[in-house]
């Protein structure tokens, strides 16, 4: 059917390969991190701190002495969770606000839109250092922080094309049939919005990734001991070009997980879509 | 739009009232050296800038003094907060500029490979290489630029601002986190131009017309580029935050996180204010060239 | 991790340059110990003349020219100081103030040559002569006058820290200055020994903002939030400064400070980061030297917070704690394993005569065992500021988890860590403490009496406080505090941190070192232990 052929074509991308092994290297290593990892997350061995990579070490020992490659292993259970929570809370809010607000129109939209055009004009920094700062910094609230900067833009591209799904014939004929507006909402117009949301989230991942990594480096990371990417490249950056295996091997595996999400997020489009995600956040603005 | 600057300005103030961390005893402590300042201290100091005050009240004082020019003075310098700012801004203006042209260089030549070999190698290459720059934290990034460059190579200072050479690095750490999203951009734009009937025309016709063509099509994939990289000016500033802490660079976005952890009030409010109001104008002005370019696109009857 | 600092190589350097100690003091040299009495009413300080060259310029009069760039964490340009005209009197030497504070901690005669109390709430100050200010007037007591009621009058603290209430300050004659205190305040020469008590000429007024002082530089051109350039000044009454340039630079990335002096754009950086340190000391063109400051870290136990209200559970955290592994290890064997709250460098420290609390896993189980300890999470809190605070606060996690005490951890943003801290939220917190002036006296006052900054709110609440034991510590640290007597301020000062350590209030960690790394060619960098109060006269940098 259709979707064995958008299969097909996801994977004649060869990007799109690129992206799914990087996103599954991540997810099995989140899954499997127990069984692979040589240590526990948070061995500390004070006496072997910042030793270079060896067979005991693969990827050398940090500030502590905690064996590096264990807690990435480790780190990528976090870094999975969170922005699977970040995603799917700004998701939901997002979903919901732009679908009350495109349906709804009226002063209901603009009310919506215009607290949407105030959160996009406030820097999102502020919040989410204010909400660290009231919430205390930990995982919860650094993913409530990026939550609450997120959901603006699900909520913007949702109402764009709830509106013009409005316009279409098949929404104004049920309408005319007197559907009930949820079950409009839901059959006719939600399937019709789920594709720019697929590729936004998928997107939105890595971004929570980097979003986190950027917390973390203003000190508002995870609280230690934490094996969280951000907070670990955040505090090895140091070691820069004294012990690069601190700094370097966390910002791998950031960066793998982000592009493996940003490629993954591109292929999706090209296949779900083939409108480019220009014209859709067009239509939201 | 005038809307838009109450609501920041209030979801500011109520933000920072429910921020732990008094004001008053931050400032005090950083003023005398790091000592806990004494209780009558932190009275004397509310009474002075009128924190005791209901938080309206609070409000309708400063929205009072904004009316009239006034953004107030810094708790920590007698310097007015506008002074500030007004310090402040060519070094973030320069950083954004710069950023912006790094993200240029490196999108237009990649999104233009990349569409005219679509599916082929160049294709996959071009935009695996435009998405590693922004899938590396750009602190990360930051560091590595000065180790390499500054300290292997010695090309560039490792930080501070004043000539070219000083903003390399930082406009590098900039651009490349926004060089995937133009060279997306880019990317589909042309794909869409050269999608158009009168480009299959041109190609039957031959190579010489092919390239007058391109250029054609070159010119009119770029008009929907540039406006969306206005828009994103805003959101720089995001990215600046981090390019000024890493290569000490005195802009807004250091002068806003100072601002914030020492808990200067008048700093945070007139700068948010103030990054709304570039925001808001920016957003306008997008809108505006849009409908110039293409009368067709309607808004829904919204505007920014 | 081998240690291949070479310590206070520099300051080694400076000493033999020759720092005449204060003719109190002359006696007794070492450790800060003895009689001398540097905060005392009877202080007979001083002979007040040209043999308190206290730079190796001093005696050098062949200036070297050249030009030297400081990197600070701080900005010099801050307007904190708008008294001083948006040039901050930290660091830089441009302003100067009556007393300097000693490589020893001790009060050095500096723009004053001599004070003595005349009555429990007066203080009579002498004046050195012939000191030049930026604009060429001489010094005179009319100025003094002028730059404290700067101070009282634009900061709302100032008088209740000093004592002194505006229009307590009279000029007697040219070159004498009377004080009135509020109250009997025999720390009063060791608290106005700040740099923030700095002496300039009023003719910085309000709209000609360049301050104008009586250092060895004067102010060329400040650019606000990146640096301030000096110049030196021929006329500088304690010798000739060496350099025709002097910068200071605020890089407050200590990463971005370290790799600047790496790149050779600063020659001077403050405080990089530990782990650069070997590299900074090994590389070629670069080198380190470490300051033993008047601060110290310590973890302070809420002892009115159950279960922290039980002092064998404090007990017990004491005998986890090694603090030679973390000096060792993770402090790259900067600073100095502690045994109490204050640092070595204050002659009342009672370092000595602390109880030490050997690490000792068993002897801690037990303790715990026998305490009210019920396996809840205690709640550790610490300042993102606070350097390599979560590195320690890790370890001594896992050393805590071993003898079974739960730790959690939480790093705030230093305002917010603050209002937590003085709420009594925390059941733990690491401490770090330090001075910028002469008088060292607030650190175990505000902290371990129930009136002092640190208790005062929830003492006078709910009767309870932090880190006050009661009654008997609060008699011992008043009693050191009002006395003009040295001896009898140790005496009654050792009893009180005795009786802190008895019950274990707090777990000591270290006594605080500071770092400054330079190029190779500098030398000459008079550091002292408040390095705030680096003299740069005699710098050189060897170009």
């Amino acid at each position: 059917m259709k979707n064995s052929r958008r299969l097909g074509r996801f994977l004649s991308n060869r990007l799109n390969v690129v992206g799914l092994l990087f996103v599954s290297v991540v997810v099995l290593s989140a899954i499997f991190a127990p069984v692979i990892a040589p240590e526990g997350p948070n061995e500390q061995d004070l006496f072997n701190r910042l030793d270079s990579p060896s067979a005991e070490h693969p990827m050398g020992t940090d500030q502590l002495g905690r064996d590096v490659l264990s807690r990435l292993l480790y780190g990528a259970r976090i870094s999975l969770q969170i922005s699977l929570a970040v995603v799917a809370i700004t998701l939901a809010i997002g979903t919901a606000v732009g679908l009350v607000a495109g349906y709804a129109g009226g002063w209901v939209d603009e009310a919506l839109m215009r607290f949407v055009d105030v959160l996009l004009a406030f820097p999102g920094i502020l919040l989410a250092l204010v909400i660290a700062g009231i919430l205390g910094p930990n995982l919860t609230n650094i993913m409530i922080a990026l939550a609450v900067v997120g959901w603006t833009q699900y909520a913007r591209i949702i109402r764009g094309s709830v509106l013009s799904v409005k316009q279409e014939e098949f929404v104004k004929a049920a309408q005319l049939m007197g559907v009930p507006r949820r079950r409009i909402v839901l059959r006719h117009i939600l399937p019709n919005v789920v594709t720019p949301v697929i590729v936004l989230a998928t997107m939105d991942m890595a971004y929570v990734i980097l979003g986190t990594a950027g917390l973390s480096f203003l000190g508002l990371g995870a609280q230690p001991p934490t094996p969280e990417w951000g907070t670990m490249l955040s505090q090895g950056r140091n070691f820069v070009d004294t012990a690069w295996w601190v700094v370097n091997f966390p910002g791998l595996a950031i960066m793998i997980t982000v592009l493996g999400f940003n490629l993954l997020g591109d292929g999706l489009r090209d296949v779900l879509d083939p409108r480019d995600m220009g014209d859709v956040e067009n239509k939201g603005m | 739009m005038l809307l838009v600057l109450v609501g920041v300005s209030i979801l500011t103030f109520l933000l920072l009232f429910l921020t732990p961390g008094d004001p008053a005893e931050t400032i005090l402590r950083q003023q005398m050296g790091g000592r806990t300042p004494s209780l009558e201290a932190i009275e004397q100091f509310r009474q002075s800038e009128g924190l005791n005050r209901p938080i309206p009240i609070q409000y309708v004082d400063w929205v009072t003094d904004v009316l009239q020019g006034n953004l107030r003075e810094s708790y920590y310098q007698e310097t007015p907060v506008s002074t500030l700012i007004i310090n402040r801004i060519p070094a973030t203006l320069e950083l954004a500029v710069a950023g912006m042209a790094v993200a240029l260089t490196i999108a237009i030549p990649t999104g233009i490979i990349s569409a005219v070999h679509k599916g082929k190698a160049p294709d996959y290459l071009s935009q695996f290489a435009a998405l590693v720059g922004v899938s590396m934290p750009n602190f990360w990034l930051g560091y590595i630029l000065i180790i390499v460059f500054s300290l292997q190579l010695g090309l560039f200072p490792v930080a501070g601002v004043g000539g070219l050479e000083s903003l390399v690095l930082p406009a590098i750490t900039l651009g490349s986190g926004m060089a995937a999203i133009v060279t997306r951009l880019v990317r589909s734009s042309m794909l869409e131009v050269l999608d158009e009937e009168y480009i299959d025309t041109a190609r039957s016709k031959g190579l010489r017309e092919r390239i007058v063509i391109y250029k054609h099509a070159l010119r009119n994939a770029l008009i929907p580029v540039v406006t969306i990289v206005g828009l994103q000016f805003g959101y720089l500033l995001n990215g600046a935050v981090i390019v000024e802490i890493v290569f000490q660079r005195p802009g807004l976005g250091a002068l806003l996180i100072d601002a914030i952890f020492a808990r200067d009030y008048p700093v945070v409010q007139g700068l948010v204010l103030v990054i709304a109001v570039i925001f808001v104008l920016t957003n306008f002005a997008v809108d505006l060239t849009y409908r110039y370019i293409d009368p067709r696109i309607s808004f829904g009857g919204e505007s920014a | 991790m081998e240690d291949s600092i070479t310590r206070r190589t520099l300051l080694g350097a400076v000493g033999a340059g020759g720092f005449v100690s204060i003719a109190g003091c002359a006696g007794d040299s070492g450790d800060g110990g003895g009689n001398d009495d540097p905060y005392s009413s009877e202080t007979k300080t001083g002979d007040g003349s040209s043999t308190d060259n206290n730079s190796s310029s001093g005696n050098n009069s062949t200036a070297t020219g050249g030009s030297a760039n400081v990197a600070l964490s701080m900005d010099p340009t801050e307007g904190v100081w708008q008294v001083y005209g948006g040039v901050s009197p930290y660091y830089t030497n441009i302003l100067e103030p009556l007393i300097w504070v000693s490589e020893e901690m001790k009060l050095e005669p500096w723009l004053a040559t001599d004070w003595e109390a005349t009555s429990d709430t007066t203080w009579e100050f002498t004046l050195r002569d012939s000191v030049k200010f930026h604009n060429g007037e001489d010094l005179v007591a009319e100025h003094v006058v002028w730059s404290f009621e700067q101070v009282l009058n634009e900061w709302s603290y100032a008088p209740g820290w000093l004592h002194v209430e505006s229009g307590s300050v009279t000029a007697i004659d040219e070159t004498t200055v009377e004080f009135e205190t509020s109250d009997p305040f025999p720390t009063f020469p060791g608290t106005i020994a700040h740099n923030m008590i700095a002496i300039q000429h009023p003719d910085r007024s309000r709209e000609n903002t360049e301050p104008i002082g009586t250092g060895p530089y004067q102010v060329e051109q400040r650019t606000q939030g990146q640096h301030v350039r000096t110049s030196g000044f021929d006329d500088y009454w304690n010798g000739t400064p060496s350099l025709d340039e002097l910068t200071f630079s605020v890089i407050t990335d200590p990463n971005t400070r370290a790799l600047s002096l790496q790149n050779g754009d600063v020659d001077v950086a403050f405080d990089p980061p530990k782990s650069r340190v070997e590299k900074l000391d090994s590389n070629g063109g670069t080198n380190v030297t470490t300051q033993l400051s008047p601060g110290a870290v310590y973890v302070g136990c809420n002892i009115y917070k159950a279960p922290m209200d039980d002092p064998k559970l404090r007990q017990a955290l004491n005998y986890a704690t090694s603090q030679s592994d973390l000096v060792e290890t993770i402090l790259s064997n900067i600073g100095v394993p502690a045994k109490g709250p204050v640092a070595e460098s204050i002659f009342w420290s009672a370092h000595e005569k602390l109880p030490a609390y050997e690490q000792d896993t068993e002897k801690a189980k037990q303790l715990v065992e026998e305490s009210s300890y019920d396996g809840e999470a205690l709640q550790f809190h610490l300042s993102n500021q606070q350097v390599d605070g979560e590195l320690l606060a890790q370890a001594l996690q896992q050393w805590y988890d071993e003898i079974g005490v739960n730790v959690d951890i939480q790093v705030t943003e230093e305002a917010s860590f603050e209002d937590t801290v003085r709420s009594g939220e925390p059941h733990l917190i690491l401490e770090s403490s330090g001075t910028n002036s002469g008088a060292a006296d607030y650190l175990i006052y505000e902290t371990f009496h129930s009136e002092g900054d640190v208790n005062e709110r929830l003492y006078n609440e709910e009767g309870t406080g932090i880190y006050n034991l009661g009654e008997e510590v609060d008699q011992l640290i008043q009693a050191g505090f009002q006395t003009g007597d040295q001896a009898e301020k140790e005496q009654k000062y050792e009893q009180a941190l005795q009786r802190i350590m008895e019950e274990a209030v707090v777990v000591p960690i270290n006594y605080s070192e500071y770092i400054v790394a330079a190029s190779d060619g500098v030398s000459s960098m008079d550091l002292r232990p408040i390095p705030e109060m680096t003299r740069w006269t005699g710098l050189q940098t060897g170009q």
